[in-house]
């Protein structure tokens, strides 16, 4: 006897332990462990996913919104959560004491009839501004000045490797080798820094995020959609660090892998300072092209006009579609029970906790 | 203990062997627990517990008996918990240390007679064997045939990248 002759049930109990670094696997085992499996697979590994602004990372997003696996029931799941439309109720009740009106009035009617979910997007923990350190300016110089020039005219004169270098003649095998690889390393560097700065200045993020916000759309998924920047600088010993707390999708694609706790950052983009606003902005136009709707108490509230004037002084190119941002809509609760006078305040307003799928989009790390 | 539980009772298995045991013991069972409740006249009747054989029921009973002290389980409760976790306690993980053969029956066993916790240590205990594995270890270790075409697998491959940088 083997799992396969157990009854689907039994199968799905058992694949229901299997932990989320072991999934994929069970998904190639058999078309039987595939079917099983990927309904886990989707809520474990899939409901919170990190992608960041390269061309390879959010073409994987499209080509994940394109996909069986999105369209699939199972992965029609509301983030809804909890805390927060607690605290949206909490806000509600201290407006209803304070003798202020309801925020929707509108949005609160359909919510008692339990409309269907709509196709949404709820935006979170905006960014702001960074004001760049002296020694960043002075980086920022540096990488800008290299990224104008060819990789091999500037390869012999701003490794780290040939400043120390001896005279050619007193160079060991291993030294040159190591010198190689080093500029061999860094010209890669500037190339994919090149690459990206070009899909920057492209703007085809906003096209490809509007198209992955098209297709999760179409298959009626609600996202909640954050952008964080989880590499903060960490200031060592005359070096610049960079600590990724996450490593979003295609990341090591673009860094190799040596972007760690324990690496200098190998570039300086000027475009650090601006890439919170330039992701915000792009996230508001491919969402307005979209035509997702912005929901979440943060762009109700105070970051509304926290982000306006960033926004406008951190992005030089399109305006972008303020209406977006600052559409005053209030999150619809779906299955939301009536309100009930021996339920505690706030938390008559959900029936239950929804299991949460965050999407997650990084602006550039370094 | 109450007489109740002292009471004994007789299950005959699939293979018609008849064994005797403790009221409380058999209860783990739900199955057992509503047969009782629905007879009304416990150790007088034996109860036919058909699709497990005697090796299996000794087993499932042994278990039973280690834990017929355990707190009843919550109706749903604990649902969400049991799945939370594939620790299993120390005397439950050397209870399944048995062949793959009596491991799935003991799971199909624990299926039949409705007793959610020994189910649950058993599919962790497959689960545990499944962890870590590649598919082709995972094949191998439950001898199951990979029926995907090349590029069927393919595809599953570039779907569980976006899995990878979690």
């Amino acid at each position: 006897m083997s799992p396969p002759t157990l009854p689907p049930e039994l199968l799905t109990n058992i694949i229901s332990h299997v932990d989320a670094d072991t999934l994929p696997a069970t998904r190639l085992v058999s078309k039987q462990f595939h079917t099983i499996s990927t309904p886990f697979f989707g809520q474990k590994c899939l409901s919170s996913l990190a992608f960041m602004f390269s061309e390879h990372s959010l073409s994987h997003l499209v080509e994940l919104t394109e996909s069986k696996l999105i369209k699939s029931e199972e992965e029609r799941k509301i983030d809804r959560r909890w805390e927060e439309y607690e605290r949206e109720a909490e806000e509600e009740e201290l407006r209803g004491e304070l003798g202020l009106p309801p925020v929707r009035e509108a949005d609160e009617i359909e919510d008692e009839r339990g409309d269907a979910i709509q196709p949404e997007l709820r935006l979170e923990e905006l960014l702001g501004e960074r004001k760049p350190s002296p020694e960043e300016r002075h980086r920022r110089e540096e990488f800008r000045n290299n990224i104008q020039d060819e990789p091999s005219a500037n390869s012999t004169t701003t490794t780290t490797a040939h400043k120390d270098r001896k005279p050619e003649n007193t160079l060991t095998n291993h030294e040159v080798e190591e010198a190689n690889v080093a500029a061999e390393a860094l010209m890669t560097s500037y190339d994919k820094s090149k690459a990206m700065t070009n899909f920057l200045n492209s703007e085809r993020y906003v096209e490809l995020m509007s198209q992955a916000f098209k297709n999760l759309k179409t298959a009626n998924v609600q996202v909640s959609l954050g952008f964080y920047d989880d590499t903060p600088q960490v200031i060592g010993q005359n070096k610049v660090l960079w600590a990724p707390y996450r490593k979003p999708h295609g990341f090591d694609e673009v860094y190799d892998g040596r972007l760690n706790h324990h690496v200098e950052s190998p570039m300086m983009p000027d475009l650090r300072r601006l890439m919170p606003d330039l992701v915000y902005c792009s996230i508001l136009q491919a969402t307005g092209l979209a035509d997702l709707l912005h929901q979440g108490s943060h762009s109700r509230h105070s970051r509304r006009s926290l982000l306006a004037p960033d926004i406008t002084r951190g992005y030089s190119g399109t305006p972008p579609d303020m209406g977006l941002c600052l559409r005053d809509s209030k999150p619809r609760l779906a299955n939301r029970r009536p309100r009930s006078s021996s339920a505690p305040p706030g938390r008559n307003r959900l029936e239950s906790k929804p299991i949460s799928q965050r999407w997650l989009l990084y602006p550039l790390p370094n | 203990m109450s007489s109740t539980d002292e009471q004994k009772i007789i299950l005959v298995s699939s293979d018609g062997v008849n064994i005797e045991t403790a009221r409380i013991i058999a209860e783990r069972s739900m199955l057992i627990k509503n047969m009782i409740d629905d007879l009304g006249n416990p150790g007088e009747e034996p109860i036919p517990i058909m699709n497990v054989s005697e090796a299996v029921l000794r087993k499932v009973l042994e278990w039973c008996d280690h834990h017929k002290k355990d707190a009843p389980p919550e109706k749903d409760e604990d649902a969400e918990s049991r799945k939370k976790t594939t620790d299993i306690e120390e005397w439950d993980q050397k209870f399944m240390q048995v062949d793959q053969e009596m491991l799935f029956e003991i799971i199909l066993a624990a299926n039949y007679m409705d007793i959610k916790a020994l189910l649950d240590v058993g599919c962790k205990t497959v689960a545990n064997m499944i962890k870590g594995k590649s598919p082709e270890e995972i094949r191998k270790t439950f001898n199951i045939q990979n029926d995907f075409t090349p590029e069927e697998e393919e595809q599953i491959r570039r779907e569980n990248e976006w899995a990878e940088d979690r």
